[in-house]
């Protein structure tokens, strides 16, 4: 008996002595490549961060974002102190108020949400749509390819802002321009301009992934079209989706600011309960009125939106270097 | 290649087509028109008036109602499908085809072509507003250039060391930063607190210093987009036989460097010149208006506003013919710079 246990204990101890690692997927090594790049990990971390202060906005500001506060106005970042002023610096308002007395802050906090909101829901659907396009055209190819591909290049033709700046001004005043305090008409003008990008990338990959033995593999075990578009395809060309999808989210935050530096973005709500009751694009603009007034009100947008560019900047190219060692280093 | 070029050039004409088709679609789908805002709009009769003198008061794409007229008056078809199609859209069109862009509904009396190319009476022909945009997107191009591709070089030539980890910073925050916040900054610090420039200027040909500001802000990201390019493809061709060849049989360093390294590594920067300087010509619209610069960024963003259809869409088909032939551009570049592309052959 005790001979038997002996010789049983010997494998186990060896495998203990060996233990097999799992060998490491392609996802783990970009994550691990990822996660030396410190520059992009700080950028990850600047955006979970705004992420987190858009989620939980109304625990995190001090006032209501619509509420204004009589006898308050262009008051002075709080560590400002004027002397026999009204205008003087107080901790109610940490970086002031706004010519009607509304805590910037607090604005600044409820911008981050639409920021967000913004930048992530055309980023969906940018990427659904050009997946799906890219992936049709580049497997069905002939003439389906060169009809879809004709289509983008029309669209890829139209100078991006001004459509949607053309847009923005046209269908403003219709039901779609009053969904959302015109937020949802900005999401369509941004995924009608932006997915040609993620389109002709997906066929790219697909045409070059399609001459590949394993797809001919597939066919030749009689997988179906769907199934090789779907298993093989698709997680082969996964990594330059997400590149492309980390460069649309700071594109479309980019979009929302400059049109309402315009004065073409959302429209201000006067519910108080909205959910998004400003943007940092609103904000730029109001700020710039009083750029003389209070200079914190353009400030403060500005450098919240550098920031979050900039970390969106870093963490892309992070991914990219990260996602495909062949490319570090190209622009 | 000649074939090819054909075809590209000849592919633009629906590609313009149905850009302006799409424009007046969405310009015209929007409620009210361009007389709403209108100081001589005092009546309904004097809008009547207004659009009738602008055809706008025709339908938009078949005068279905002209054309059952004429039919019913003579009986004759060849004449009643011309009328058909005396619709608004058509005969834009076909102004547009005589090379007319039409009348400006709100610069009452003057015509689109005038206030877009020509300069105010006197003034030489880079003074139009077109002009304007054309000079600042040079200047902003140049900048650029003079900026990115010798940090690029340096930052390639000493790969991995401090200088070159600063340069790829600077590069990546200057690409980064949306030139119109970095405008933003810039006002704040050197208009606001530190006193030093002016930012109205009305008049920007007697003197050289109101264009610094609008030069840098635009041409900021290009440059910091150029060095990454420089740098990259440096570094690409570094590592090629033909260097260590070069190399190898004794060349100076600096030979090598100038001769074959540069020659080569400017190729993609080369290629990319076109489109950057479309990019800047069509993105300067922000920056024009904040520094009050007369081209046709800001004359795009005030007609917007004011619902200047003809001017929307003659720059909207300006800005998309400039960025085609910049991309038919490249291709064009590529082949004289690199001997070893031909063009218009499949799966090249």
């Amino acid at each position: 008996m005790a001979a038997v246990a002996e010789t049983h204990a010997q494998p186990t101890s060896l495998v203990r002595a060996f233990p097999t690692r799992k060998p490491a997927s392609l996802w783990s090594d970009a994550w691990r490549r990822l996660l030396r790049n410190r520059a992009s990990m700080v950028g990850l971390g600047i955006i979970a961060f705004f992420a987190l202060v858009a989620l939980l906005a109304p625990l995190i500001a001090p006032h209501n974002a619509l509420q204004y506060y009589a006898g308050n106005t262009f008051r002075a970042p709080a560590w400002v102190t004027l002397p026999n002023d009204p205008r003087t610096g107080d901790w109610r308002f940490p970086l002031g108020t706004d010519a009607i007395g509304r805590d910037v802050l607090s604005r600044l906090i409820f911008g981050t949400r639409t920021s967000m909101i913004v930048g992530f829901i055309p980023m969906f659907i940018i990427v659904s749509i050009g997946t799906l396009i890219g992936m049709i055209a580049g497997f069905a190819g002939g003439r389906v390819d060169n009809l879809l591909m004709r289509f983008t290049d029309v669209v890829y033709a139209f100078p991006d802002l001004l459509f949607i700046i053309i847009m923005m001004t046209a269908l403003r005043d219709t039901a779609i321009g009053n969904l959302l305090n015109g937020l949802v008409l900005l999401f369509i003008s941004l995924s009608i301009v932006n997915w040609v990008t993620v389109a002709r990338l997906v066929r790219g990959q697909v045409l070059s992934l399609k001459e590949k033995e394993f797809i001919e593999a597939a066919h030749m075990i009689g997988a179906s079209n769907s199934q090789i578009m779907w298993r093989h395809l698709l997680p082969n060309s996964l990594a330059p989706i997400i590149v492309a999808a980390a460069f649309a989210v700071p594109q479309a935050i980019l979009a929302e600011a400059v049109l309402g530096y315009l004065g073409l973005g959302m429209r201000p709500p006067t519910d108080p309960n909205s959910l998004f009751p400003t943007s940092w694009g609103c904000m730029l603009l109001e700020g710039r009125d009083a750029i003389n007034a209070q200079i914190w009100l353009l400030l403060s947008p500005a450098i919240c939106i550098a920031t979050i560019m900039l970390s969106f900047t870093f963490m892309g190219d992070g991914l990219r270097d990260a996602l495909d060692p062949m490319m570090r280093g190209r622009s | 290649m000649t074939q090819y070029l054909i075809r590209r050039i000849l592919w633009l004409v629906p590609v313009l087509f149905v850009i302006s088709l799409v424009t007046f679609i969405i310009m015209h789908a929007t409620p009210g028109g361009p007389f709403d805002l209108d100081p001589t709009k005092t009546s309904e009769q004097i809008v009547k008036r207004l659009e009738e003198s602008f055809g706008l008061n025709k339908p938009l794409f078949l005068n279905t109602a002209a054309f059952q007229e004429t039919l019913a008056q003579s009986g004759n078809w060849l004449e009643a499908i011309p009328q058909l199609f005396d619709a608004q859209f058509e005969n834009y069109l076909g102004s547009l085809l005589r090379g007319d862009l039409g009348p400006s509904y709100r610069f009452r009396g003057r015509q689109v072509n005038e206030i877009i190319f020509q300069p105010l009476a006197g003034r030489p022909i880079w003074e139009s507003r077109i002009g304007t945009t054309a000079v600042l997107g040079i200047l902003a191009l140049l900048y650029a250039l003079a900026i990115g591709i010798p940090l690029g070089i340096m930052a390639a030539l000493r790969q991995n060391s401090w200088a070159d980890h600063l340069c790829l910073f600077i590069a990546t925050v200057g690409y980064g930063i949306p030139n119109f916040v970095l405008s933003i900054f810039l006002i704040i610090i050197l208009a606001v607190w530190l006193d030093l420039v002016k930012v109205i200027e009305l008049d920007y040909w007697s003197r050289w210093q109101p264009w610094v500001l609008p030069t840098i802000v635009l041409g900021t990201p290009t440059g910091a987009f150029l060095t990454r390019l420089t740098r990259a493809s440096m570094l690409e061709v570094m590592r090629m036989d033909y260097v260590r060849t070069a190399r190898a049989k004794g060349l100076m360093e600096r030979l090598v460097v100038l001769r074959h390294m540069l020659r080569n590594a400017l190729i993609p920067v080369a290629t990319y010149v076109g489109p950057a300087l479309a990019g800047l010509v069509t993105g300067s619209f922000i920056i024009e208006s904040q520094f009050l610069v007369t081209g046709i960024g800001r004359l795009f963003v005030e007609s917007i506003s004011r619902r200047d259809y003809t001017i929307i869409m003659a720059l909207t088909l300006l800005y998309a013919l400039l960025v085609a032939l910049a991309n038919l551009g490249v291709d064009l570049v590529y082949v004289l710079l690199d001997p070893r592309i031909k063009l218009g052959k499949r799966g090249g």
